[in-house]
């Protein structure tokens, strides 16, 4: 009997990201009388956020992979200023490739420089981070660059099949895509495995050095698309608009069930965790709250999942004897 | 404290965990003035008496008798005060500060006030410890530059500091050289001279035969019996541990020695690997004797492309191979069951079948895409026939015993069909059941006609399954033995250069 409960406990903290979730929905519906289900709402959320799941998704395989990075922000933004500019003066398809590409490049940069020096993730996209952020900034002399085309609005405001907000239905495709990658492919065994223990994987045969660069590249990809979405939605392309995403993004991940130290990543997971951000910023809002609360908000969330985690940890792990 | 009277008394402890049962109703007698020798195989329930002793643990029912009186610690620091104390398997120091910081470490205010420590009197009172355990490591030396060893000995300096009257020592030896080993046999000893209590955890019997008087003996969470050392024997100890007869701890199996199939001429690599030749052959176990430290590692890890050549050439099947990378090397199937487990080996966070299925995913691989069925099938059939235990295949491979992850790591090389398997260290830190069945199939692979390389610290071990013995020191090979020639003292004369 002791154990069945062991099962449902286990069961739920490892879907905490969902549970709670639906949970603060609940509350949401409750404290706004019905105004969160309804389809304008619900249509707002779901174009909210999109833009921080795409990023968040990509940010799972690094941290999956074990590969830290403080310098997504400021990819975004970087990505997003360029696709901007280039949008200005080339059609919507060249622009968008170059907002991902740059994306995979500046995390290219990150991944060789790591490999090759041997340094931490943590100090060195620190660094360039504040590289990134300089050079968008220098870009548009840290003005926003505005009067964009139709088509880069479109990505981040139309709708496709009638209701589908674009943006949802670009973060669908990157949420199965890399579902499958991770969950079906060698490629992504081999990436939680060097997350999990680099050595181990090493000795395995696996080749490291290419796995951590191009998961970081892979991340890459994600955060140049997720800018290209933004600056859409926000018809502007604004040199600091990735700057929140960082703090989001590891929010989003680590509530989702993937482990700041690597080895598993949990892509659902993440949605859930970004849709759980996405409820509680949306119940503040209609409940006119200020944004500086929901700040406060989060933190408290990030605290409950890890507090969780570690609760799971002690509960499961002790059993060993 | 008189001697050889009981000190600590352990008294029906159970202690349950959600779902599982540890230890179930256990007594323990522990002497003043004695080794106490605690047995069983992993799992047994050892570890999670000691952390009860220690207070790390409550237990669920039961009492502890401390000099006399009830002990009921409720934390590690409780027992410390009380004057027990344990050496940890794993090393417990802070690297970054002094030897004499680490001794003294949470009691700084022996030395000084409220805000500061008087370094000389702290580092005079370590010279002192340190003189009478006879080590000869400067207070002040930054603990990271001492080898594991001397780690392990600061660790024992720190206990001796508390002036316990219980030590715990885990498995003290394992990083230790044989003669690092006999400076531990003089400390044990003279600490039994002050009629301190030593329980002493190893799974090494020629240790416990040495310097224990008593054993306890536990299996499956359950007290099985106590024994004077004097009146026993190795036999009796094993069976008692596993509940089986174990006369054959080594079945050597007849295996006709095929070809040659791994011909290393010349071998260099840096320092460490200094013109290793030897040849290997079909069905052959070529077992690597030597001390820790003299290079068997390293040169395995050349074959296997962990740290790549510098000279010298390699034949397999007699063509010449250039191995740079363990990718290369396992195409070329050759496998190595790597010497630190938790370093090298497990991704202790994934699940057992994905750690055992890492090294062959490439062969079960279409299109990028992975044949998860295959690997069930695979990965399942391995774990039948390895006799893996584990609650389920998707369970954390953290969640295993020792034993069972080694079994784990060996299936994961199996699974890419090498002709050529480098052991290093197989049994380290398992219980001897889980060693006797790894003996058992690395004779049956052999039989299969694969190539074996055995590195190994245990003689017995090593004469137990080889067919032929390499003794290696400072880098080169020192000796050659035969199956028909195997001598312990030769083998280790040639290990220590006499």
């Amino acid at each position: 009997m002791k154990n069945k409960n062991n099962h449902v406990l286990l069961l739920v903290l490892n879907n905490k990201a969902i549970i709670l979730t639906i949970l603060m929905l609940l509350v949401s519906v409750v404290l706004t009388g019905g105004t969160t289900l309804g389809s304008n709402n619900i249509a707002g959320v779901m174009r909210q956020i999109s833009v921080l799941a795409i990023i968040s998704i990509g940010y799972t395989i690094l941290l999956g992979g074990g590969m830290m990075d403080l310098s997504v922000g400021n990819i975004v933004s970087l990505c997003g200023v360029v696709y901007g500019i280039v949008s200005l003066h080339m059609p919507l398809f060249p622009a968008l490739m170059t907002a991902i590409l740059l994306g995979a490049f500046c995390e290219l940069i990150n991944g060789v420089m790591i490999k090759t020096f041997n340094l931490p993730n943590f100090v060195l996209t620190l660094a360039t981070g504040q590289i990134y952020k300089g050079i968008a900034s220098i870009l548009t002399d840290g003005k926003s660059v505005g009067g964009l085309s139709d088509s880069v609005k479109y990505l981040g405001q139309g709708q496709i099949l009638g209701f589908l907000p674009m943006p949802f239905f670009i973060m669908i495709i990157v949420v199965i895509l890399m579902a499958v990658l991770i969950g079906k492919t060698t490629y992504g065994r081999h990436v939680l495995a060097a997350g999990g223990n680099l050595f181990a994987a090493e000795v395995s045969g696996i080749r490291t050095k290419f796995i951590n660069i191009t998961t970081m590249m892979i991340g890459g990809l994600c955060f140049g698309l997720g800018a290209a979405v933004l600056t859409g939605r926000v018809a502007s392309a604004i040199p600091t608009a990735g700057e929140n995403y960082l703090m989001d993004a590891i929010a989003a991940v680590v509530i989702g069930g993937t482990p700041m130290r690597g080895g598993k990543a949990k892509v659902v997971g993440t949605l859930f965790g970004v849709a759980l951000i996405g409820v509680i910023n949306n119940m503040l809002n209609l409940l006119n709250v200020s944004s500086y609360w929901q700040w406060v908000c989060k933190g408290i969330i990030i605290i409950v999942a890890i507090v969780l985690d570690s609760v799971t940890d002690r509960t499961f792990m002790s059993q060993k004897a | 404290m008189e001697k050889n009277e009981i000190i600590l008394k352990v008294k029906n402890i159970t202690k349950s965990f959600p779902g599982v049962t540890a230890l179930k109703g256990v007594d323990l007698d522990i002497y003043s003035g004695e080794v106490h020798a605690l047995l069983g195989e992993n799992g047994a329930g050892k570890s999670t008496l000691m952390k009860i002793i220690l207070g790390m643990y409550q237990p669920t029912s039961g009492e502890m008798e401390y000099k006399g009186e009830r002990y009921v610690p409720r934390s590690p620091m409780t027992a410390l005060h009380k004057g027990i104390s344990m050496i940890h398997q794993e090393i417990n120091l802070v690297p970054t500060t002094s030897v004499a910081e680490n001794v003294w470490i949470g009691r700084e205010y022996l030395f000084g006030n409220r805000c500061f420590i008087n370094k000389q009197k702290q580092e005079k009172a370590t010279e002192e410890i340190l003189g009478r355990l006879g080590l000869q490591i400067a207070p002040s030396t930054l603990v990271s530059a001492l080898s594991i060893a001397e780690m392990q000995l600061v660790e024992i300096a720190r206990a001796v500091s508390y002036d316990s009257d219980i030590i715990i020592m885990d498995e003290p030896t394992s990083a230790l050289t044989d003669e690092e080993v006999n400076r531990l046999y003089d400390i044990i000893s003279s600490l039994r001279e002050q009629g301190k209590a030593i329980i002493y955890i190893s799974h090494k019997f020629d240790e416990i035969f040495h310097i224990c008087d008593r054993a306890t003996i536990f299996r499956d969470g359950e007290y099985i019996g106590e024994r004077l050392i004097r009146e026993t024997t190795e036999e009796e100890l094993i069976k008692l541990m596993v509940g089986r007869e174990m006369n054959d701890m080594f079945p050597k199996l007849e295996v006709e020695i095929g070809e040659p199939v791994l011909e290393v001429s010349h071998l260099t690599m840096k320092n460490v690997v200094n013109d290793v030749s030897f040849t290997a052959h079909k069905g052959e176990i070529l077992g690597f004797a030597g001390l820790l430290g003299a290079g068997r590692t390293e040169i395995m890890e050349t074959l296997f492309g962990i740290t790549p050549k510098d000279g010298g050439t390699v034949k397999l099947h007699g063509k010449e191979i250039d191995v740079r990378n363990p990718k290369q090397a396992i195409d070329r199937k050759i496998a190595m069951v790597t010497e630190d487990r938790k370093h090298t080996g497990l991704i202790a966070i994934q699940s057992v079948r994905v750690n055992e299925s890492l090294a062959y995913l490439r062969r079960i691989t279409k299109a990028g895409f992975l044949n998860q069925e295959k690997e069930k099938k695979d990965t399942d059939e391995m774990a039948k026939r390895m006799r893996i235990k584990f609650p389920s295949m998707n369970s954390e491979i953290s969640l295993l015993s020792g034993g069972n992850q080694q079994k784990v790591i060996i299936g994961r090389w199996l699974l890419t069909e090498p002709d050529v398997l480098i052991m290093d260290e197989p049994t380290r830190g398992i219980d001897v059941g889980a060693k006797a069945e790894i003996y058992k199939l690395i004779g049956d692979l052999a039989k299969q006609g694969k190539t074996i390389l055995v590195v190994s610290s245990e003689l017995p071990e090593i004469m137990g399954i080889s067919d032929r013995v390499l003794v290696v020191r400072e880098g080169k090979i020192t000796g050659e033995f035969s199956r028909d020639e195997f001598d312990s003292d030769e083998i280790m004369k040639k290990a220590f250069g006499i």
